[in-house]
């Protein structure tokens, strides 16, 4: 905790002296640039700007009123009612149903286990199972009401609204009408797409006030004083994911899991950016991450390897280079322990024995972000209660097969021109572009 | 009366502190000693929280203490377990974890330690001192509060609440509603007025809330002007600002402003109004002028009288964002601000500045923990 | 075969001839020639080539010095000199370094030889590098593993970067592939092929090309491999495919590593398409040129064959015609050559050969009449003279009585009388002679006609003395034949009537005949003295006979008659023995039947 505290300060000491803050002031545009497509799902920069959940997740990760102003748990958590805020409209202007939210969320939920049904000004969701975390779960970017307009476009409650997306942009007008106040700019350019040497470009020269600055990139950044925002706490799972079918034998997966050096990514690859993890959730979040242990162990790895050798792939998003050069350091990793592994391009092999994944973390509690995360990984039966020492039980339960190996909590970051005030990140590291304001603006 | 119940209050807060480590150590002895049985252990603390490094051996001091109370001996090394603790912190607080090591088995007891306290500092400056007294600290945004008729009254987005003291803490007493059809603007602001005829006024943008001497109190749509000292200033609906149209008004146009500070002087009163490109306009004597070395100043300033100063000073808040902000007070002579106190911190952004009589009400976000509080805070003449 | 035709093959084939053997020495010198042209061509190439290595090799060395002396790279081994220097904050280095540089492979390596950075394997950091792989050599060659598992072949240079204390070092270097190739200079028609020594066996797709793909890569295994496990520079031509153009002079030149090791090989082939190519326009101008000089060759031996033969053809065919009788053939003289006196000659022989011919009938013909009024006054002198003796017997008994006398000219008168009726007869035969008469031809049979003749003579021969045997030996069927019967029987009649004459002393006298093919034969023989062979030839000449008494034209006769029938006499005899004459007449003389027949309407 203390480092991503000594993170934010580094990064508060860098804004502090670079502007001067006033009360937020209204208008201006404000020019963002992404790497990936901001509206899809689940967590397209654009999609919070554009849409509402029924139900928020507050900084310390308590579950907060948005559409929904209040929720109700009925027959041992098989029935919850959810209330509709009422007087919430869409950007086209129509009223916001019961009717709408349930259609948006039958297309959110294809397969879910419960289904909701309007009722008046309330939605109500049954299952057969009981379903104690279902405010958690609808507090996902997932599960955010939305909707296409006539024109096809996306419609939603959210504090912006879709304009256009033309030549690689993504224009969002303020939402006057929306129901947590208009934000203060008055529209927001997403550029999609961007290449990270392009956003740095551009925000070099004043064309972007929001980049991205991946984990990787943080430190060099900061040597190049570019002004930060670095989410609070580290956002984004790296983890190694073994195929139990393919490799059945739970010491070989042992082995595999005491190869990696998880702390030659850290210094060298992520400049030291996040934390080491063993765990599934960031210390900070859950407070025990640190029972679960990090270090390599190459001899007892070789050990439990035996006489084996079979050949294993490791697939990884090939287009992340990062993740890349990640997935050849665990291959020589593994390599020094005797194991055959190739690194091998996700979308080609998508049944590699071995997987490199980058997880984000969206919920804002540990147990819903155990929850959220174990179920990212397969299906896993997670204890519901809150208490710490049940939820590093039902965790390492989890762990102890070695199908997941976490590695690496790395933060999101972004960098921020100085014409930007008032701009935080989500706890789940995306920033809140609706209460961001510009300083020249009138 | 207040200042006696604010003294109260943070004395019952000290009393906690002192004995804060004691029954969260007696509670993981129990769990420890529930695992362990009679026997002997040796005991590691590790701190990786936001604990000071000096309360450790206190934290180490009380730990061992309940330990042995349960019957267990704490031996520098050759134990029957191995007993690991990690002052560890999470979202909600501190968790306090117990690694029990007998041979190759290990197992692990966890405490959850309600939150840390923090207390606003004060720091001494040459002529004149801040104070800042805590009144409430809570999740909901604040955006008003004041102590009327030895209640703490405070004004939320969608309530007004009514707090009596009971004990050492603010009990709540009753909670008003606001309601409203049209959505509130983003950076929301409110204005508590206590009313000579009645207890107070409440305004909010597009709404005047009005309570009785019953206590009940009714809240209507409307745009009447916010009272500013000895104006009334009509407030935006939408935005977060004054319109810049004055009631009675003193004779020049202004411009959309985010606050203002009267300052009575011998020849007249002067005014000095924050708009909302960050200048600050001062009108003296009939004469509009811009002030001059307001660089740090924030959006929020208050004309708060000193008794050291004889003369009224403004308050203005600091360019600190998002998670360190500050208060200072300047003295005003010409068109030029001096500052005659230190810069008073908080640990987050103020986001609301009224002057109180004597006093200025601050309402502070504390980003890290998520929280809003609302100072009461006062001049002192320095030493 | 002509003698024209002798004379054309025979020029044709020395012609011929003498233009292969010139087109083959033409090839075979051209062919030796542009080999060794070649030959020096591939080994400028190869010198080329290696002077072109070098030259990139030192190209690297000193861009690895200027990188190795940059300001970046000693602030970089300043920054991890001093206390707490981060060697992880240059990860990325390498890879942007090796940009800049232009290099394919860049490892930036701490004095303990961990790297720090790798531009071809940035997962690598932390791994040991050997520093002394390239022993004390400006550049050498390296095998470099990738991160995917592959390895290739580079040329490196290991250098410390300058700086206060030397805490760095930086490993550069670029890749042995088609890039590298495609830098060398290489003339068009060149290749230069690099095959990387990667595994054990060879693997034709590392083989690798400067301009395009290796097409038959298999081909070159032998040449590849020989110098791979000589390690030494060896040559061959290699054929890419069944045309002789797609042919290479290939040499492959063994890259090492500094420990000896071959890395790769690298094979400059030197296209034989251009020689070949010429070779073969060579080849088909001079087959051109020999079809020309043939067809000229044959065109000339024509002419001179026709030069040289027609006076001969001329003469034989004069030669010809005199033997056909021309006697009056002549030869045109174009020339006054050899051939132009023989035709002379010739034209003076056949000149001569006329005139003794006209000389010779002059002579024969007054031969004939000298024997023709010899045998003439003969047959006349005869009959004459007892004329003679009457008359003078006449006279003398006008002075007898006239009983006497009576008597006398009685007898007289019979004598003369029968002595004008001999000189009658007499000239009647020469008269007959001379008007043969045409054969009137029917259908008879032969048989019968012997038969007729047989019955006629038989009494005749019976009252013969000394006495004739007379056998007819006639087949009992019909000879049947075309023929004037009249004509038949008379020549078989004066066959049998000669034969007679022949035997004054008795014998036998043998009629016969018989069918034979187309024709019937008939034979007359006798027993008597025979003739000699001169007598033989001019048996049937008019006038001639053997016999003292007699006109010599009885055979004539015959000859005229079985001569009108078409058919054909001859006589076999020996001198003692007797004499046989043999006739045969065709069957059927259809056509010379109605000729005769028509000529006989004409008459």
């Amino acid at each position: 905790m203390s480092r991503w505290l000594a993170v934010v300060s580094v990064t508060l000491a860098l804004l502090a002296p670079a502007r001067a803050r006033t009360r937020p002031r209204y208008g201006g545009t404000l020019r963002v640039e992404t790497r990936s497509d901001p509206l899809k799902p689940p967590d397209g920069i654009a999609r919070k700007l554009l849409f509402d959940t029924l139900i928020q997740v507050s900084e310390n990760g308590d579950l907060t009123p948005a559409l929904a102003t209040s929720w109700e748990a009925e027959s041992a958590n098989h029935r919850w009612t959810f209330h509709l805020r009422p007087g919430v409209h869409f950007h086209d202007g129509s009223l916001l149903t019961s009717d709408a939210v349930v259609q948006s969320l039958a297309m959110a939920c294809q397969n879910c286990d419960w289904r909701a049904r309007a009722a008046a000004d309330t939605v109500i969701i049954t299952s057969e199972m009981p379903l104690p975390n279902l405010p958690a779960e609808l507090a996902r970017s997932a599960y955010a009401i939305t909707r296409r307009d006539g024109g096809g476009n996306p419609d939603g409650t959210g504090p912006f609204r879709f304009t256009a997306n033309s030549n690689g942009i993504l224009f969002l007008a303020a939402n006057d009408d929306s129901w947590q106040g208009r934000p203060f700019v008055d529209a927001v350019e997403i550029y999609e797409n961007r290449p990270i040497r392009d956003q740095w470009l551009d925000f070099t020269v004043g064309k972007a006030d929001l980049v991205e600055v991946p984990p990787e990139l943080l430190r060099q950044a900061q040597q190049q004083h570019m002004p930060l925002l670095v989410s609070s706490r580290p956002v984004d799972l790296l983890a190694l994911t073994l195929s139990d079918k393919q490799i059945p034998n739970e010491h070989l997966r042992e082995s595999i899991a005491l190869a990696v050096d998880r702390a030659a990514l850290f210094n060298v690859i992520f400049q030291k950016q996040g934390e080491v993890t063993g765990s599934l959730l960031p210390n900070a979040l859950s407070g025990y991450a640190f029972l679960f242990p990090t270090a390599a162990n190459p001899s007892r790895s070789r050990e439990l390897r035996g006489a084996q050798s079979l050949p294993l792939r490791l697939s990884v998003d090939s287009s992340n280079s990062v993740l890349q050069l990640v997935a050849e350091r665990l291959a020589l990793n593994l390599r020094d322990a005797g194991w055959n592994v190739r690194v091998v391009s996700q979308a080609t092999n998508p049944n590699a024995e071995l997987g490199l994944r980058l997880v984000h973390l969206e919920a804002a509690s540990a147990a819903s972000a155990l929850r959220e995360t174990m179920q990212d990984f397969g299906p896993a039966a997670g204890d519901d209660s809150a208490d710490p020492a049940a939820l590093y039980r039902s965790e390492s339960m989890f762990l102890k097969s070695h199908t997941v190996v976490p590695l690496l909590y790395v933060p999101r970051a972004y960098g921020v021109s100085a014409r930007v005030h008032n701009l935080l990140l989500a706890p789940d590291g995306t920033p809140i572009l609706a209460n961001a304001t510009l300083e020249d603006a009138r | 009366m207040t200042r006696l119940l604010l003294c109260l209050l943070a004395l019952l807060g000290m009393a906690h502190a002192q004995t804060a480590w004691d029954s969260p150590s007696a509670d993981l002895a129990k769990q420890i000693a529930a695992l362990t049985g009679p026997g002997t252990i040796t005991l590691t603390i590790t701190n990786r929280s936001t604990i000071a490094t000096d309360e450790v051996p206190a934290i180490r001091k009380s730990l061992e203490r309940e330990i042995r109370a349960a019957g267990i001996t704490v031996r520098a090394k050759d134990a029957d377990s191995d007993v690991r603790v990690t002052l560890s912190e999470n979202l909600q607080g501190w968790l306090w974890v117990a690694e029990i090591q007998e041979g190759s088995e290990t197992r692990v007891v966890m405490l959850p330690v309600s939150g840390a306290t923090v207390a606003a500092t004060t720091n001494s400056s040459p002529a004149v001192t801040l104070r800042a007294n805590l009144l409430l600290s809570q999740k909901d945004p604040i955006l008003d509060a004041g102590l009327i008729n030895q209640n703490l009254i405070v004004l939320e987005a969608g309530h007004i609440k009514s707090y009596n003291v009971a004990g050492a803490n603010w009990q709540l007493a009753t909670t008003y509603d606001i309601s409203h059809s049209q959505p509130l603007p983003r950076d929301l602001r409110g204005r508590l007025i206590p009313a000579a005829d009645h207890p107070f006024d409440a305004y909010l943008p597009g709404i005047v809330c009005t309570a009785t001497k019953e206590m009940t109190v009714s809240c209507n749509p409307g745009d009447d002007p916010w009272p500013l000292g000895s104006q009334k200033a009509l407030y935006n609906p939408n935005r977060n600002f004054f319109t810049g149209v004055l009631v009675p008004g003193f004779g020049p146009k202004l411009p959309p402003f985010f606050s203002a500070a009267e300052l009575p002087r011998a020849g007249g009163t002067t005014y000095l109004f924050a708009d909302v490109t960050g200048a600050v306009h001062i009108f003296e004597n009939g004469t509009h002028k811009l002030m001059i070395g307001i660089r740090d100043w924030g959006s929020d300033i208050a004309a708060v009288h000193s008794d050291c100063a004889n003369a009224a000073l403004v308050l203005a808040s600091a360019a600190g964002w998002p998670a360190a902000d500050s208060l200072r007070a300047y003295q005003i002579t010409g068109r030029e601000a001096t500052p005659v106190s230190a810069p008073l911190a908080f640990d987050g952004t103020i986001t609301a500045l009224w002057p109180a009589g004597d006093q200025a009400t601050v309402v502070v976000q504390n980003m890290q923990q998520s929280r809003y509080e609302v100072y009461s805070v006062s001049l002192a003449c320095s030493r | 075969m002509s003698l024209r035709q002798r004379l054309l093959v025979v020029f044709s084939l020395t012609v011929v001839l003498a233009v292969a053997a010139v087109a083959w020495i033409v090839s075979l010198r051209t062919r030796e020639a542009f080999t060794e042209v070649n030959q020096k061509r591939t080994a400028a190439l190869v010198d080329q080539f290696r002077r072109e290595f070098d030259a990139h090799a030192d190209n690297l060395a000193t861009r690895i010095d200027n990188l190795a002396g940059s300001e970046r790279l000693s602030r970089i081994a300043f920054d991890l000199a001093q206390p707490g220097g981060d060697a992880s904050l240059y990860l990325g280095e390498a890879a942007s370094l090796a940009r800049d540089y232009q290099l394919d492979y860049l490892e930036i390596v701490s004095t303990d030889g961990s790297i720090i950075s790798s531009a071809q394997a940035p997962a690598r950091f932390g791994y040991e590098e050997d520093l002394h792989a390239g022993g004390s050599q400006p550049t050498f060659l390296k095998k470099e593993g990738l991160p995917d598992g592959r390895s290739e072949i580079g040329l490196f240079a290991l250098r410390a970067v300058k700086s206060a204390q030397p805490a760095l070092y930086i490993l550069g270097g670029k890749r042995l592939d088609r890039g590298f190739l495609a830098n060398l200079a290489a003339p068009a028609d060149a290749q230069v092929l690099l095959y990387p020594v990667l595994t054990s066996n060879f693997d034709p797709s590392s083989l690798v090309s400067s301009s395009s793909e290796v097409s038959q890569p298999d081909r070159f295994k032998p040449l590849i491999e020989g110098a791979q496990s000589s390690a030494q520079e060896s040559r061959s031509t290699i054929f890419l495919s069944d045309s002789r153009e797609d042919s290479v002079d290939a040499t492959a030149i063994p890259l090492k590593a500094p420990d000896g090791a071959v890395l790769a090989v690298l094979t400059v082939a030197n296209s034989r398409r251009s020689l070949v190519e010429l070779q073969h326009h060579i080849r088909a101008i001079s087959y051109g040129v020999a079809g020309i000089g043939i067809l000229l060759a044959i065109a000339a031996s024509l002419w001179i064959t026709s030069r040289i033969s027609r006076p001969v053809e001329r003469l034989a065919a004069a030669a010809k015609d005199v033997a056909a009788g021309n006697w009056d053939a002549h030869v045109e003289a174009a020339s006054s050559d050899e051939l132009g006196e023989l035709a002379h000659s010739f034209n003076y022989m056949t000149q001569q050969l006329a005139e003794q011919r006209e000389r010779l009938v002059q002579s024969e013909r007054v031969a004939a009449w000298r024997e023709l009024a010899r045998r003439l006054a003969h047959e006349l002198k005869n009959p004459l003279f007892p004329l003679q003796l009457t008359v003078e017997n006449l006279i003398k008994a006008r002075k007898l009585a006239p009983d006497e006398f009576d008597e006398i000219f009685r007898e007289s008168t019979e004598t003369l009388t029968a002595e004008i009726a001999n000189l009658k007869n007499i000239i009647g035969r020469f008269s007959d002679f001379s008007k043969m008469p045409k054969p009137h031809l029917e259908e008879i049979d032969v048989a019968e006609i012997l038969r007729k003749v047989a019955a006629l003579h038989e009494p005749v021969i019976a009252q013969h003395q000394p006495a004739v045997a007379f056998r007819c030996d006639v087949p009992d069927g019909p000879l049947p034949a075309t023929a004037d019967p009249e004509l038949l029987h008379r020549a078989i009649s004066n066959l049998v009537l000669n034969a007679l004459d022949a035997m004054p002393q008795g014998g036998t006298l043998k009629l016969s005949a018989q069918a034979r093919n187309d024709a019937v034969e008939l034979r007359v023989s006798d027993t008597g003295t025979g003739m000699t062979p001169e007598e033989c030839e001019r048996l049937f000449t008019p006038y001639y006979t053997t016999k003292q008494h007699g006109t010599g034209l009885g055979l004539a006769i015959v000859q005229s008659i079985v001569s009108d029938h078409g058919g054909t006499i001859r006589v076999e005899s020996t001198p003692g023995s007797g004499s046989t004459f043999i006739v045969e007449l065709p069957r059927h003389q259809q056509s010379r039947a109605a000729t005769t027949g028509l000529g006989a309407a004409g008459t």
